[in-house]
């Protein structure tokens, strides 16, 4: 543990408010929290003045400690995505770093430790999510038992779509649309099959795990907090997400009505 | 009394909608102990859903108080736990998300329906925009109450 104040690398220490930082951005913190964050670790460790800016794809900080050493650093951060276990144990990180200050070492492997959690691997929750939520959303929007089973079918192969798919995947509007097209598809064609027997109650299930709400409620939130620049960031995605959507399944749903007529 | 009505009435789309906000939860990954935490928040703004719906509210308050309430929740139990308020806000807005009204506005483009894509359309923006007043109403008052300390 270093001495609050004395001993430390300023570089180094913005290096892991940095890598906390990008972490949460890739985990899908607000930005006023990850800005936040980086503040305060900077402040824990060596006091003076701290600024960051932030939008979803770049954190900029300066820092002049109290020695009156000035540092900048620039972090480009290139994707992120929603995981809310991840996004918790950044959060309880860092309130540990700056009520404790830790060698910067230690910081470092701690974040590498919550971020290397295996995304590579078949998670059973994840499934399990995917599953149910697609199934129930089907009944709650008026479908029957047959439609939820064939909406967590449809989940279910979602599922191994995205595993398949999503890391390779940098463009997210891009991606949305092939996965709408292929969930869409896939809905109909369980009817088809005789699984179900409403395709757009189905459909209406599996869309919950592609409808980017979450990224339209942040937006808001974060216009209103006061920062708009990510706000209209975070909108405009979000409108063109559910364009693609909403494009994915008209494709499908033009596809099928000229092969097929139905 | 409304309550008990609606508990009746609704009862299937109420616990439909209370799983998925579980699945929903595994979904985003939120940590296991904090599942049940989440699934309260759904089936808070669920059941106050129901309740606008019942009292023939407009369109907009439907969605505006269920998302108020639960905003609420879930800055009150970020408080009580101790972790981001997102992790409980996110399931509890989920089953408002216009997922229904959206498929529907583009059914109606596909099938060349002018008119009633128009009106859909409308409605998704609404519902969408209730959502978000609704959260941000409440987030703004404790973003205040946490910046003045």
């Amino acid at each position: 543990m270093c001495e609050k104040g004395v001993d430390y690398n300023a570089g180094r220490v913005l290096e892991s408010a940095l890598d906390i930082g990008e972490a949460m951005l890739l985990s899908g913190a607000e930005i006023l929290r990850v800005e936040d964050t980086v503040r305060r670790i900077c402040q824990a460790y060596g006091g003076g003045s701290v600024d960051v800016f932030s939008i979803l794809s770049l954190i900029i900080v300066s820092w002049k400690d109290q020695k009156g050493e000035n540092t900048t650093l620039v972090r480009r951060v290139y994707s992120y995505a929603t995981d809310l276990c991840r996004l918790e144990q950044l959060n309880a990180l860092s309130r540990d770093i700056c009520e404790n200050t830790p060698e910067c070492d230690d910081v470092e492997k701690r974040v590498e430790a919550i971020m290397s959690s295996p995304n590579r691997k078949i998670s059973r929750k994840r499934f399990v999510g995917y599953v149910l939520t697609a199934a129930p959303f089907a009944i709650f929007f008026g479908g029957n038992m047959r439609d939820a089973v064939a909406a967590g079918i449809v989940g279910a192969l979602l599922y191994l779509w995205d595993f398949i798919f999503a890391v390779r995947s940098k463009n997210r509007v891009v991606y949305i649309f092939f996965s709408s097209m292929f969930a869409s598809a896939v809905c109909i064609l369980s009817v088809i099959a005789g699984i179900a027997t409403h395709a757009d109650k189905v459909m209406m299930g599996v869309i919950m795990l592609l409808i980017p709400g979450i990224s339209l409620v942040n937006s808001l939130r974060d216009m209103m907090i006061g920062d708009i620049m990510t706000g209209i960031l975070r909108l405009a995605e979000a409108l063109m997400m559910s364009v693609a959507i909403a494009a994915g399944f008209g494709v499908a749903i033009m596809i099928f009505r000229s092969l097929w007529g139905v | 009394m409304i309550l008990l009505n609606l508990l009746q009435k609704d009862l299937e789309m109420i616990i439909a909608a209370i799983i998925g906000t579980l699945g929903f939860c595994m979904f985003f990954n939120v940590k296991r102990d904090k599942l049940i935490y989440g699934c309260i928040g759904g089936a808070f703004s669920v059941v106050a859903y129901f309740a606008c719906v019942e009292l023939g509210m407009s369109l907009f308050a439907q969605n505006m108080i269920p998302a108020a309430i639960a905003t609420l929740y879930a800055e009150l139990m970020a408080r009580a736990v101790k972790a981001p308020a997102t992790v409980f806000l996110i399931p509890g807005v989920i089953p408002l998300a216009p997922g229904g009204k959206l498929y529907d506005t583009m059914r109606a483009i596909v099938d060349g329906d002018q008119a009633n894509a128009k009106i859909l359309g409308q409605e998704t923006v609404v519902i969408a925009l209730g959502l978000a007043v609704g959260v941000v109403l409440v987030s703004v008052v404790f973003y205040q109450i946490r910046n003045k300390k």
